[in-house]
């Protein structure tokens, strides 16, 4: 009885995943903004920020194994796209991380590896949902100004099969990638930091 | 002191919402151009000049260079290009609309307007300590800065593509150890301030519609749906 009721967030929980939710868009914003600078870090925006936030996460859900705590980071992370008027991507990715959460409250927040999976999906469906209305209108965009940019029938359609769906799923899989292996990396730092240290 | 709002963050979140949502449907170049222009309007109102210019600047180069890219015979090059520019052209407009957003409000305001639409704590509550966190991070970076400069541990862009674990290390770690702890302390002050038991919280910053709200929120619904009726008629 009492394992399910410490399972509940608390006000302090509350707190403390404020804390760490900041930390996360302060590095998702910073590390966001410096790849933006490149032409592929643009494209790749989402991927390589996944890479860092991770540590933010893994630290928080060593701190605070409770329900709840994955879905309301990944809440947090993805309401600034409201300021971006990103509607239907930050609906996308709260779908994706109430995906991820499910994962991570079956296991009872016991398991670092249930962590790591948890974080991977979560990732890669916001990655997945978040861009996917920037994709769809893409080839919309295209189309509507073939006349100006005096596109060939032929080119657009080589336009949108070669740069708009592959360039999608490339990146939703390049976040798999990059989010695996910042979860992995993140859990090593945390047991090398703060587990020896005994603050979580 | 915090800064006064310039309009009721409902209103300027509408705002933010509706013109960013807008942006991502106008594709044709005329009501693109028109989107921009406005938002940039927008920031003028709101004395934000610098801003303003140097985003049209951008999106002027961007949108010269599109008008010309019929000249590039690399039919790859030319589509890789007006890809990049779309990506560009839109999230300019969302830019410019971000910041209006933090130049009309300010976080105070925006945590009211939390309470008094009795968003849930389980969201209210993280977001808020979220926006009040970031200037003490700020600190936090600026101590660690000089921390590293000591060591002689520069801290480049580059250096988080070549050493990315090591930047973890240098940057994030040490910033999270301390937030732990600022963590627990905040957390203790919050519980003997009786933070969980407090049904009815006051409002230190007390939100009312104004006339001039309602003005700009309809002067923008209509400027928007002009537009789409500009986007989308035969």
């Amino acid at each position: 009885m009492d394992s399910i009721k410490n399972e509940k967030l608390a006000a302090r929980d509350f707190i403390t995943i404020g804390i760490f939710a900041a930390i996360n868009l302060v590095i998702f914003f910073v590390v966001g903004g410096i790849a933006g600078m490149t032409l592929i870090g643009t494209v790749a925006n989402i991927p390589i920020t996944v890479f860092f936030t991770a540590i933010a996460y893994m630290l928080l859900v060593a701190k605070v194994r409770k329900r709840g705590t994955f879905l309301i980071m990944g809440i947090v992370g993805v309401l600034p796209g409201f300021m971006a008027a990103n509607v239907i991507g930050v609906a996308a990715s709260i779908a994706g991380w109430v995906i991820a959460e499910i994962v991570a409250s079956v296991n009872h927040y016991k398991s670092k590896k249930i962590f790591v999976l948890t974080y991977v999906i979560g990732c890669t469906l916001q990655s997945a949902g978040y861009t996917l209305p920037m994709y769809v209108s893409n080839a919309q965009y295209l189309i509507d100004r073939q006349e100006i940019l005096h596109l060939t029938d032929e080119a657009l359609a080589v336009y949108i099969k070669m740069f708009t769906w592959p360039m999608y799923f490339g990146m939703v899989a390049l976040t798999v990638v990059t989010s695996l292996l910042g979860a992995l990396v993140s859990i090593k730092l945390v047991k090398k930091h703060f587990e020896k240290a005994g603050v979580v | 002191m915090n800064k006064k709002s310039i309009l009721d963050p409902r209103i300027a979140a509408y705002i933010v919402i509706l013109f960013g949502a807008g942006a991502m449907f106008m594709n044709k170049a005329i009501t693109a151009h028109i989107f921009c222009a406005v938002a940039a309007f927008y920031l003028i109102t709101v004395k934000s000049f610098k801003t303003s210019f140097i985003s049209l600047g951008i999106y002027g180069i961007i949108a010269l260079l599109m008008a010309n890219v019929s000249k590039i015979h690399n039919t790859s090059a030319m589509l890789l290009l007006v890809s990049l520019s779309y990506f560009v052209q839109k999230l300019i407009v969302l830019f410019m609309m971000g910041s209006f957003f933090t130049h009309v409000t300010s976080i105070p305001y925006v945590v009211s307007a939390m309470q008094k639409i009795k968003a849930p704590d389980a969201l209210a509550v993280p977001l808020m300590v979220a926006l009040r966190f970031f200037p003490t991070i700020h600190e936090d970076f600026k101590s660690l800065k000089d921390s590293l400069k000591l060591r002689h541990i520069s801290i480049r862009p580059l250096s988080f593509i070549i050493h990315p674990v090591r930047m973890m290390e240098y940057l994030f770690v040490p910033i999270l150890m301390k937030s732990l702890r600022t963590s627990d302390e905040l957390s203790a002050s919050a519980m003997l301030r009786g933070f969980e038991h407090i049904k009815e919280q006051t409002l230190m910053y007390p939100l009312k519609m104004k006339l001039k709200d309602y003005f700009v929120g309809i002067v923008s619904t209509l400027i928007v749906a002009a537009l789409f009726y500009l986007q989308f008629k035969k």
